[in-house]
């Protein structure tokens, strides 16, 4: 991992130890064993988890090969040890320069790999760090305009004030 | 009784083939002469029968398993001579093998035929009862050699068929007698052994009593063409006797009117014994039927074949579309309802699912399941395992999954390479288990299981593991691992695919030389696969080989746009030539080309893919002249030689003439690249939402090439028109 990755890894995860030790009485009635490891990532700057068990792993993303009218998020597809991963870009272009781009392979039958500008790492979060978008639409009707409906996540966490959310495979492979 | 259909149906399908080579060569033994019949046929015939009873074995079908051993038994007096190859006899053979041909059939259908196989038993020990007949016949031979009862008792076999050999071959026989003190005994006898062996044959040495009791005697009987005075001379020096035994010429013609009654006497019981047998032997009508039929209701057809079927059953799915979409516009034109138009469209869909469907039941065809390949790793696991003084047991699962033909050749090699390692490095010696408190005896598994539309074949063993540190170690050593980056143990474990790998200093003689594991993990990418290795020190490995089940492989030609290359299925490609910039007419989206005497539309590659708009074609024009280059097309099939080529090959666009429905399109690259035969990887399970896109194909460099298909293509840009 590059210095300022590592740099930008430490802010970001201090921010969420900020949010868990704000809340200590939550700390105490969650069991460790409940807890869910999600890979943070960053797309476009902004950041983004998955659950670690929908992973297969992370690798330097080798040149895309375009496909012709894609779906929307799909760019193409790369050979990835042997095998065709078709390739998601959420970022709709705003993206790092090609080169320095990381993929994530998930899981499934889809093969599908996902493009994120830095993979920041894995972290542990307690059930109640987990929120569902059901209510947040419900709040912020307002925010769930053209960009958010892209989002193939249910869940969020809150961290620095931010929402990150949780992407859920099953729905990208639906685009 | 065999339960498992799949393994039933390449059980049928191999006796079949090796019954229908059986009977073929039966066929032809009966127009062989009866004495000097073809050895190497017999041998054949022997070798079928062989392996027919060791895959009756294998499937557990004691009948069949036990005919045809007892069958390869004459079989095998017939390659000694000890059974004459006479009319009788191939008619007999000739019906054994339509009889295993019928027990065959019959363990197919679960119906075996307990009579029929009695009666084969019946005519196979007739042939063995005459074989004994002829061993009396010649007894009689023997008899005129004029031996004493007790010496003729102690002839074998084996020296009985010699001495019958001789007197046809008109030799003469001898008994040579010698006798030497104990001292001299065995250079003695070698001495004259060899010497009489260089010119005849000595068939058997009897012994012989003598006054003296420090000499020890012996007689030898030998046949040569040598005559008793040149006999006499051989053996002088070894102070022996040499007396003539057998046939003086007048004692031959004796013998030869002898033998023409006996022959007399055989013709009349051997026709006796052919009406008895027929009398007998009346088929049942289902089984006389049945040696007609094939064993098995399967036929063989070339996969090239089937691939040429699923290829049209794709193309029909496509020009489905096509017609939907053009007998919409036709709707809307003569003033139909939407109501009309979306029943034509529903209809349309589901022919099209059809087609799609047709063309997936095709390609099932290709498969085949991993049974053969199993049994032989199992075999060639247990035979290793005793070359290396080893001792395994290997079990085997999954022998019912079933994979592509194709992957399955591909396939055996890289198992049984990684089978070798497991016996080689991995289970340890069984001095060394035992030490280490385990079972002496190696565990092998062989497995083969579906994981999502891949399947994953595994070798484990129970041997040693792999250990991490070592595999470190020695990567480092060969500059084949990062010195300064730390790995976790499961990224060390894969460093032993890299080339020029190998942990032992020793070279065994079975695993070669390292050279090994990077080409497995070469071969299974090339499928489209991975391999994944995991170990427990002390407690064994797991090699795991996941390759998709089916795989289509097609003869493609590569082009190129910009700097990406796409392959192109042949099979769409009606012409490749080259269009002089002036031939190309028309601007931008709409141009034509000069073909076969008619305008056909001229599209670019690039715009069909949705990469950017058209060129302009002008000879002065930089970038265009660039991307044209120096070119070097390989041959495709039809394709047309272009005309002063070489001269002005930057003036020329590159283009290809494929069809969509009725008429021609020529479609313009950039470069042509050259014609290969590719393996299409899937793309997953997203696969058929990619439009225009049949696969992807692994081009060196880490490059990905789409197999595209021209004419849903050009359908998607006639409907977004």
């Amino acid at each position: 991992m590059a210095k300022g990755n590592k740099k930008a890894m430490t802010s970001f995860l201090e921010g969420l130890k900020a949010i868990h030790l704000g809340s200590p009485d939550a700390e105490k009635e969650e069991a460790a064993v409940n807890h869910v490891s999600v890979l943070l990532f960053r797309i476009g700057g902004e950041p983004y988890a998955i659950g670690v068990e929908s992973t297969e792993g992370v690798v330097d993303c080798p040149r895309i090969s375009p496909l012709p009218s894609p779906p929307d998020g799909i760019v193409g597809v790369a050979s990835i040890r042997g095998k065709i991963t078709v390739v998601m870009d959420l970022s709709l272009g705003s993206a790092q320069p090609e080169d320095r781009r990381r993929l994530i392979l998930l899981r499934g039958d889809a093969q599908l790999g996902l493009l994120a500008d830095r993979v920041e790492g894995v972290l542990s979060l307690t059930p109640r760090q987990v929120r569902s978008s059901g209510t947040r639409r419900q709040d912020a009707q307002s925010e769930a305009s053209a960009g958010s409906e892209l989002w193939p996540s249910q869940n969020y966490f809150k961290s620095e004030g931010r929402e990150v959310p949780i992407i859920d495979t099953s729905r990208l492979a639906e685009v | 009784m065999i339960d498992d259909k799949a393994l039933l149906s390449e059980y049928l399908s191999e006796s079949e083939e090796l019954l229908e080579s059986l009977l073929a060569d039966l066929d032809s033994l009966g127009a062989q002469p009866d004495h000097d019949p073809d050895i190497n046929l017999i041998n054949r015939i022997f070798r079928t029968v062989h392996s027919l009873k060791g895959l009756s074995g294998m499937m557990g079908l004691v009948e069949v398993q036990s005919l045809a051993h007892e069958f390869e038994d004459i079989l095998e007096e017939l390659r000694l001579g000890q059974i004459s190859l006479d009319r009788d006899n191939t008619a007999i053979f000739q019906e054994v093998g339509s009889g295993l041909a019928a027990l065959v059939g019959g363990a197919a259908r679960g119906s075996a035929a307990y009579e029929d196989y009695d009666r084969f038993r019946e005519l196979l020990a007739s042939v063995a009862g005459k074989s004994r007949a002829r061993a009396r016949g010649s007894e009689n031979e023997i008899d005129s050699l004029g031996l004493s009862a007790q010496e003729r008792d102690q002839l074998r076999e084996d020296e009985k068929y010699r001495i019958s050999v001789n007197l046809k071959a008109g030799r003469l026989f001898y008994l040579v007698s010698v006798q030497f003190d104990l001292e001299s005994l065995t250079t003695k006898y070698n001495g004259l052994a060899s010497k009489l062996e260089s010119s005849g044959e000595r068939i058997t040495t009897f012994s012989e009593k003598t006054k003296e009791p420090a000499l020890i005697g012996f007689r030898l009987l030998f046949a040569t063409p040598l005559k008793e005075s040149e006999v006499k001379k051989l053996v002088e020096p070894f102070g022996g006797r040499v007396s003539r035994i057998g046939r003086s010429p007048w004692r031959r013609a004796g013998e030869a009117l002898k033998v023409v009654g006996r022959k007399q006497r055989a013709k009349q019981s051997s026709e006796k014994r052919g009406a008895e047998a027929k009398a007998s032997t009346v088929l049942p009508t289902s089984f006389a039927q049945e040696s007609l039929h094939p064993v098995s209701s399967s036929v063989r057809v070339e996969l090239s074949q089937v691939d040429e079927l699923s290829g049209l059953a794709h193309e029909l799915a496509i020009e489905t579309q096509h017609l939907s979409s053009m007998a919409d516009r036709f709707l809307i034109a003569a003033g139909f309802g939407a109501r009309e138009r979306f029943d034509l469209r529903l209809s349309a869909r589901r022919l099209e699912r059809e087609f799609l469907e047709l063309e997936e039941r095709l390609v099932e065809l290709r498969m085949v399941s991993m049974a053969q390949t199993f049994t032989r790793a199992a075999r060639l696991a247990g035979r290793l395992a005793r070359d290396l003084g080893k001792s395994i047991s290997v079990e085997v699962s999954g022998r019912e999954t079933q994979l592509d033909k194709m992957i399955v050749d591909r396939i055996a090699d890289p198992i049984y390479h990684i089978l070798r390692n497991a016996i080689d490095h991995g289970v340890e010696p069984p001095d060394v288990r035992k030490k280490a408190r385990k079972n002496p005896r190696g565990k092998i598994r062989i497995e083969a299981s579906l994981e999502g539309s891949r399947v994953v074949i595994a070798v484990c063993d129970d041997g040693r593991g792999i250990n991490p540190s070592e595999v470190y170690d020695r990567a480092v050593s060969i500059g084949a691992a990062p010195v300064d980056e730390e790995l976790k143990d499961e990224d060390v474990l894969r460093l032993i695919f890299r080339p020029g790998f190998s942990t032992l200093d020793r070279i065994s003689e079975v695993s070669g030389r390292g050279v090994g594991l990077d080409a497995v993990e070469r071969a299974i990418h090339e499928l489209g696969g991975e391999v994944r290795v995991s170990s427990e020190l002390g407690k064994g490995s797991r090699f795991e080989m996941a390759v998709p089940s089916t795989l289509v492989m097609i003869s493609a030609f590569i082009v190129r746009v910009g700097d990406l290359r796409y392959a192109i299925n042949v099979g769409q490609i009606k012409e490749l030539l080259y269009a002089g910039r002036e031939e190309i007419m028309g601007r931008d989206g709409k141009r034509n080309i000069e073909y076969r005497d008619s305008k056909i539309p001229l599209i670019e590659l690039r715009y069909l893919l949705g990469l950017g708009g058209a060129r302009v074609f002008d000879p002065t024009d930089e970038a265009a002249a660039r991307a044209t280059g120096p070119l070097s097309p390989s041959p495709v099939g039809r394709q047309r030689e272009p005309a002063g080529l070489a001269g002005s090959a930057a003036n020329r666009v590159p283009v290809l003439i494929t069809r969509s429905g009725e008429r021609h399109v020529a479609i313009a690259v950039e470069q042509f690249d050259e014609q290969r035969e590719i393996i299409v990887k899937s793309l997953g399970s997203l696969g058929p939402r990619f439009k225009g896109v049949v696969g992807a194909v692994d081009l060196e460099g880490g490059d990905v090439a789409l197999v595209l298909d021209l004419p849903s293509l050009l359908l998607i840009r006639s409907l977004r028109m």
